[in-house]
């Protein structure tokens, strides 16, 4: 389903030939968490939706998908824990924390 | 011009139509026929999905280029010190795990080739950082000696033999191998780790950028090392840490970084542009390639916290796809006569069975012209539409020439064949070779060199076949398919004016195929029949793979096809229970040209 500008959808990358060259020209994509992609709204984005048997969502949807999974990362991010270890020293053994991701 | 010449190898060409790509890449040339100077302008390089690695993975390290990868280590929880050894090869298709490093370990240095690789320092599963390195001889890791001091979450460039290593939680600290030991050099200007580095770097010209500055601060710095000493040169446009790079100190791509970035920019030497990005944003990737546009992102993490993805970023797939279009019909029945000359200006000779009728295409529609002297079919063709061939074929061994106004009848091909393959742009310099002699069966190597007076015998295809398709010059062409007396052939040969040598093999066995284009270096092959399948489809050669492309409206073999990679005409031809056809379909591959106007 789509806005007036995206269409959002879940699918897994199947590698090799998921996103081929000719699609990236074609349209803007970015992938998110819980196999959440974004793509401009065009004929070929929805082609390639349909070629990868994407399931198409609602913003909404998507974005509630998305928030979940970012939950999970940041729980798992904050439990992860050495004793006597600084936030510096956190943020150099694990990157920093994840940050709440908000689709377009 | 001298100086053109100079750099470029070539004087500037005058030409009556454009160049295709691989002619033109790089090059300005005068067009005659519109008295304008142009160029190819590339499209931008963008990322593209390529196969997922078999163990997903962050804080990963990688080198070699974009169609022969080797990833090396990593870790595979989200979080926690969990390090592995596992290793990848990539050949451009699939990812195949091969032997482990001996030492697990994350966000070590990794620099060389896929087959001659070595993998230096990092953290292991206490969190503590090495010094251990590990030299890769494309089957195994073998311990080598110890870096000076211990590091984690930095970067290397070079070769099995000879590398440089720099950055990570010692700072500034620069160390360069020499296949056996490390040596202490000097030291980057700003200390800082989770760096990026242009893997095909080397111990005397190497490029460093991006990268954290203790407390955590993303950095857009950029250094550039020559052998020395570390200089400071253009920033990024972004800062950022935990990306990955490729490429050399003059030819350079980042991408990926935190936080979870898919952003990706391109280093020409001395500076920096902003780039397409990848598609899955990630930060402690594996980056490896040649150069800034031909780079491969694998791995990596944040979200999700442990990535299979592989992008592959390149100039590749630049050009518009070709397409076939309808164009006006023949006004007689053909199957694989004598045609010459370009998209919008052909010339066709001979039709089935026997006949001497010739037509002239202008882009949109045939004219009846003067007729062949000796009817004839399964004849080739060579030159331009003002100045032509007809060779051999049904009626025997006999040649004539076109000079715009009438045929003539010159000098005798050594060995009469029918539906044999041909290449020339001029009436004046052909190859004529393969075919089928009398009795049929006879399938022929033979190939004869045109120089305008007289057929020679020269170099023989390297497999005898008929019904074997053809383009290109008299000095360099390509033979293509056809029938070598058993079943079809998918086997494609290059003419370099002495001989010929087996190329890529093509998609389809088919005979009968249909080609176009102005040397070996491009060309578009169409048709075809594998018996009893007839084909539509396209292939399209790049001097070193042959790439199936848009179809044809309809499955068909044996017809004519003159032009070139870039614009080209098809005409007649076979269908199942049906012995020619009028159709004519024309190939449009729309080029990246500019005209230059100031």
């Amino acid at each position: 389903m789509a806005n007036d500008i995206y269409n959002y959808s879940v699918m897994p990358n199947t590698g090799k030939g998921f996103i081929t060259h000719e699609d990236s020209r074609a349209f803007w994509i970015k992938s998110f968490p819980a196999n959440v992609w974004v793509a401009t709204d065009v004929r070929e984005s929805r082609h390639w939706v349909a070629r990868n048997n994407g399931v198409s969502k609602t913003k909404d949807q998507a974005q509630t998908l998305v928030t979940a999974a970012v939950d999970a990362l940041q729980d798992a991010w904050d439990d992860n824990n050495v004793e006597g270890e600084s936030s510096a020293e956190k943020i150099i053994r694990l990157g920093a924390k994840p940050g709440d991701v908000t689709i377009p | 011009m001298t100086t053109y010449k100079a750099i470029h190898g070539k004087t500037l060409l005058h030409v009556a139509s454009d160049l295709d790509t691989a002619e033109g890449e790089g090059q300005i040339w005068f067009n005659t026929t519109s008295n304008d100077y142009k160029t190819i302008v590339k499209a931008a390089a963008v990322w593209a999905s390529g196969a997922n690695i078999n163990t997903a993975r962050t804080q990963v390290k990688g080198c070699g280029t974009n169609t022969a990868t080797l990833i090396t280590a990593g870790q595979t929880t989200a979080y926690g010190n969990a390090p592995v050894g596992i290793n990848e090869l990539y050949d451009g298709s699939s990812w195949t795990e091969v032997g482990d490093l001996n030492t697990v370990r994350r966000t070590g240095a990794e620099f060389g080739t896929s087959t001659a690789a070595v993998y230096v320092g990092g953290a292991n599963a206490d969190g503590g950082s090495l010094a251990v390195c590990e030299k890769w001889n494309g089957t195994a890791w073998t311990e080598v000696a110890d870096l000076n001091t211990a590091t984690v979450h930095f970067g290397g460039a070079g070769i099995s033999t000879a590398g440089i290593v720099s950055g990570g939680t010692r700072l500034t600290e620069t160390e360069t191998w020499d296949g056996t030991s490390w040596t202490e050099v000097a030291d980057l200007n700003t200390g800082r780790y989770n760096i990026g580095v242009a893997g095909k770097g080397s111990t005397t010209a190497s490029l460093v950028f991006a990268g954290e500055t203790p407390p955590p601060t993303a950095q857009a710095l950029t250094e550039t090392w020559d052998g020395s000493s570390w200089t400071e040169v253009g920033d990024l446009n972004n800062s950022v840490s935990a990306g990955s790079g490729s490429g050399t100190q003059t030819n350079a791509a980042r991408f990926g970084g935190a936080p979870a970035s898919g952003k990706t920019e391109l280093w020409d030497g001395s500076s920096w542009i902003n780039s397409t990005d990848l598609s899955t944003g990630r930060i402690y990737l594996a980056g490896a390639g040649a150069a800034g546009p031909s780079a491969i992102a694998v791995g990596g993490g944040a979200n999700p916290p442990n990535s299979n993805a592989t992008e592959e970023f390149s100039f590749s797939s630049t050009l518009a796809a070709g397409a076939w279009a309808s164009g006006g019909d023949m006004n007689s029945t053909r199957a694989q006569q004598a045609m010459a000359g370009t998209g919008t200006a052909a010339i066709i000779a001979g039709h089935y069975p026997a006949g001497v009728n010739v037509e002239s295409y202008d882009g949109s529609s045939w004219t009846e012209g003067a007729n062949i002297n000796t009817g004839r079919h399964h004849n080739a063709g060579a030159g331009t539409q003002t100045a032509a061939l007809s060779v051999s074929g049904s009626t025997g061994a006999e040649v004539e020439s076109w000079n715009g106004t009438a045929w003539t009848e010159v000098g005798d091909v050594n060995v009469a064949r029918v539906q044999a393959g041909s290449a020339g742009k001029t009436n004046t310099a052909a190859i004529f070779f393969g075919g089928e002699g009398s009795p049929f069966g006879d399938q022929k190597v033979q190939n004869e060199l045109w120089n305008g007076t007289a057929w020679t015998e020269v170099g023989n295809l390297n497999e005898g076949r008929t019904q074997v398709c053809g383009f290109g010059t008299s000095t360099s062409a390509i033979a293509a398919g056809g029938h070598p007396g058993s079943g079809e052939t998918d086997k494609s040969e290059s003419w370099n004016g002495t001989s010929w040598t087996a190329e890529a093999t093509l998609n389809e066995e088919a005979e009968g195929r249909m080609g176009m284009g102005d040397t070996s270096a491009s060309g578009v092959v169409a048709g075809g029949r594998d018996h009893p399948t007839y084909y539509g489809l396209t292939e399209q050669w790049d001097g070193a793979t042959w790439t199936e492309v848009a179809n044809m409206s309809g499955a068909r073999y044996n017809g004519s096809a003159t032009g070139s990679v870039g614009s080209g005409v098809l005409a007649g031809g076979s269908n199942p229970g049906v012995g020619g056809s009028v159709t004519t379909e024309e190939w449009l591959l729309p080029q990246n040209i500019k005209v230059i106007t100031d």
